[in-house]
């Protein structure tokens, strides 16, 4: 019998596997403890010999960090019982634990060739899976738990009503007590419950895999666990830096490759070819302004192609031991005899989700597809990290002088063809065809060629703004505009930002929803009375006190406030990531939502709306804002 | 990484932070005008993203050509 490998457990020398068929099955089998020790002297091999708990001991040769340009013996054990003897090795100088990442359970499974997020058969825990980014997964029942307060809000800690229990994306239930789960869970027949972190500490597992509530979805997390080799749970706790990291240490395994965090260290420069080198991507400063006809072009995947074409690795740059380099304008040295880790892994995600985008409108693939792209997103970031275990800073800024080299050529060829480029903002560019020699997709098609990455035509604007910010100028990340197909797109405003009260979006959103009647250039104009009226009834509203009190919640995360010692403290009490909800009372002080009696502060909403109305477009064309 | 980026908008802003002040001391007529030139540095800085940037004061005399080239249009 088939079943889908998701979860394990390791206890006193007993594998626990969790598959899913028709339900979950727990299945046990024996199993060592293993570790690997990088020998730092002789004397270790004595030691490990007079262990009687050790059953098996191994010498494998394997490349050694930073470069993974020199093999060594490393000891690989099979053992029983605590692992405190390996701390007392490494206290002792004689030897390093090494491919102790992500955790032990996975090498042991690795040991056992169990891959997580693949089938398996259950009687003879063989693999019948392939890795084709289209697999079939048998069907999946599973519930989604949220806490909400009594503004339906995701709830705090402290003001959680009730709960929304969503069954497979489609059916919800909404629950006073988390008692009533069970009953649901029983009648659903449901196999996998996702929690967020308020509720999950009141659930008890009982025949079902409990998980804190991914980013991605549940098919998205079986795509993570696939792609990291972490089991359902460790991908769901863990950062997707964590996930990518994981990718990278499989694909290190099987190259032979050690794990150890080692310090690369950037080579010395000159102060003047640090201030070259040490860059950002490339950002404009938009005019704040009304532009019509307005094209986005991006890149796609556009950080980790550039890795990929050109092997940015921490093993591959700045490497002594290379025959065939190139150096780069910034004076890092890239080395191509082999492929590098990070672009090998990354390559593997772009050819995968591409495989997979013409599927994406399909809830399975749109999932498995943003997984990736979450992955592909934090590659770059990850390179960089010094901490990283396979980061370095050198290949971080070849990287983004690459991706500058790009958007200038991106620019010129724009220019050159007529297109006048408003804006562009790492891997995105908005122009705007003043006399074009040729059309959008030929201009696109001609910068693929020239960068050798594909650009497409994202978006097509009728109308697009640039909003002033607080300091009245522009940003490259904040827009909004029409789309041709009568859609808004909105990006960076308070309209769509996490921590700004409702309000504030409910006065935005109603201006934006009145201009998104208009196709052209007189009809933008022709509504703006239209939308700055919509937009100041909020404001009499506000006067009148005919809010709603939903409307002026605040939610803030508690890890954002600030990192005091008494936040620090809440956070151990109440749980990391918690957020809180307070209303701005009429004497001016936030007042958590559970303790609101009903007189809001006019004249702090009334100031936000009026700071927020710089956003707006009747502003910039009346070009009133002032910072001085 | 990227470090020194935001350091070098952070100080054309000082630079024209510094100028905008100087200009409110100005006793002259015309010194919203003088404080719109010295603005204009804040939408060149773009400009130097291809380039590079050595020495904050260049977007500000930038700024200084772009004006005088524009009134002799």
């Amino acid at each position: 019998m088939e079943g889908l490998f998701l979860d394990a457990r390791y206890d006193k020398g007993v594998l626990t596997l969790y598959f899913l068929s028709n339900k979950i099955e727990e299945i046990n089998v024996k199993a060592h403890r293993i570790a690997y020790i990088e020998p730092t002297s002789i004397e270790l091999y004595n030691v490990l010999n007079k262990l009687s708990f050790i059953y098996e001991i191994m010498e494998e040769e394997w490349f050694l960090p930073p470069y993974y340009d020199f093999k060594r013996p490393i000891i690989k054990i099979k053992y029983l019982g605590s692992s405190k003897f390996i701390k007392k090795i490494e206290e002792n100088g004689l030897g390093v634990h090494v491919n102790n990442f992500p955790d032990e359970i996975n090498l042991i499974l690795r040991e056992k060739s169990l891959h997580p997020g693949y089938l398996y058969d259950m009687n003879t825990l063989e693999m019948r899976d392939s890795d084709d980014p289209l697999y079939k997964l048998p069907e999946i029942r599973y519930a989604y738990v949220t806490s909400l307060n009594k503004y339906g809000k995701e709830a705090s800690w402290y003001d959680i009503k009730y709960y929304k229990v969503s069954i497979n994306n489609k059916d919800d239930f909404v629950i006073k007590n988390i008692e009533e789960l069970y009953d649901i869970i029983k009648e659903n027949e449901i196999s996998i419950v996702m929690a967020d972190v308020n509720s999950l500490n009141e659930i008890k597992s009982q025949g079902f895999i409990l998980i804190q509530k991914p980013l991605v979805g549940i098919y998205g997390l079986i795509e993570w666990s696939r792609i990291s080799g972490l089991t359902l749970r460790q991908a769901s706790n863990s950062s997707i830096g964590k996930i990518l990291t994981s990718a990278e240490a499989l694909e290190a395994i099987k190259r032979h490759y050690e794990i150890k965090k080692v310090k690369r260290v950037e080579p010395w420069r000159k102060l003047g070819d640090m201030k070259d080198a040490d860059r950002a991507g490339a950002t404009f400063i938009p005019k704040p302004g009304v532009y019509f006809n307005v094209y986005q072009l991006d890149f796609s995947s556009l950080y980790p192609n550039i890795i990929v074409l050109n092997n940015l690795s921490a093993e591959t740059v700045n490497k002594n031991n290379c025959i065939k380099y190139e150096t780069n304008a910034i004076g890092h040295k890239v080395c191509f005899d082999k492929e590098g880790l990070v672009p090998s892994v990354l390559k593997r995600l772009i050819d995968r989700r591409e495989k997979i985008r013409p599927y994406k409108k399909d809830l399975i693939f749109k999932e498995r597809f943003d997984a990736i792209k979450w992955i592909l997103v934090t590659g770059f970031g990850y390179l960089g990290y010094r901490n990283s275990l396979f980061g370095s800073v050198s290949a971080y800024e070849s990287v983004t002088y690459i991706a500058r080299e790009i958007m200038k050529k991106s620019y010129e060829i724009s220019n050159k063809n007529g297109y006048k480029v408003i804006n562009y903002i790492i891997d995105s560019l908005f122009l705007i065809p003043e006399n074009p020699k040729i059309d959008i997709e030929e201009l696109s098609e001609t910068i693929s060629k020239e960068v050798n990455i594909k650009l497409r035509v994202e978006d097509k604007f009728l109308w697009l703004v640039f909003p002033y910010t607080e300091r009245c100028l522009g940003s490259a990340g904040r827009y909004y505009g029409l789309r041709d197909d009568g859609t808004l797109k909105i990006k960076g405003i308070n309209a769509v930002r996490k921590n700004v009260p409702d309000i504030i979006k409910y006065a935005e959103t109603n201006a934006l929803n009145v201009l998104k009647k208009a196709s052209n250039k007189e009809e933008f104009y022709n509504l703006l009375i239209k939308a700055k009226e919509s937009y100041d009834n909020v404001k009499k509203e506000l006067i009148n006190g005919d809010v709603k009190e939903d409307l002026l919640v605040i939610s803030k995360s508690i890890n954002k406030i600030g990192n005091t010692q008494q936040v620090r403290a809440s956070r151990i009490l109440y749980g990391l990531g918690d957020s809180i909800s307070y209303i701005i009372n009429s004497d001016g002080n936030p007042i958590p939502v559970e303790f609101y009696e009903g007189n809001y502060s006019k004249e702090y909403y009334l100031k936000y709306l009026e700071r927020s109305e710089i956003e707006m477009p009747w502003y910039i064309i009346n070009k009133n804002c002032n910072t001085s | 990484m990227g470090r020194t980026t935001p350091s070098t908008r952070m100080a054309v802003e000082e630079e024209i932070n510094k100028l905008l002040k100087i200009a409110n001391y100005m006793d002259y007529e015309d010194k919203d005008k003088v404080k719109e030139i010295i603005k204009e540095a804040y939408s060149l800085i773009s400009y130097y993203q291809f380039e590079g940037l050595y020495d904050p004061l260049e977007p500000i005399i930038l700024g200084l050509i772009v004006y005088l080239a524009k009134r002799c249009k």
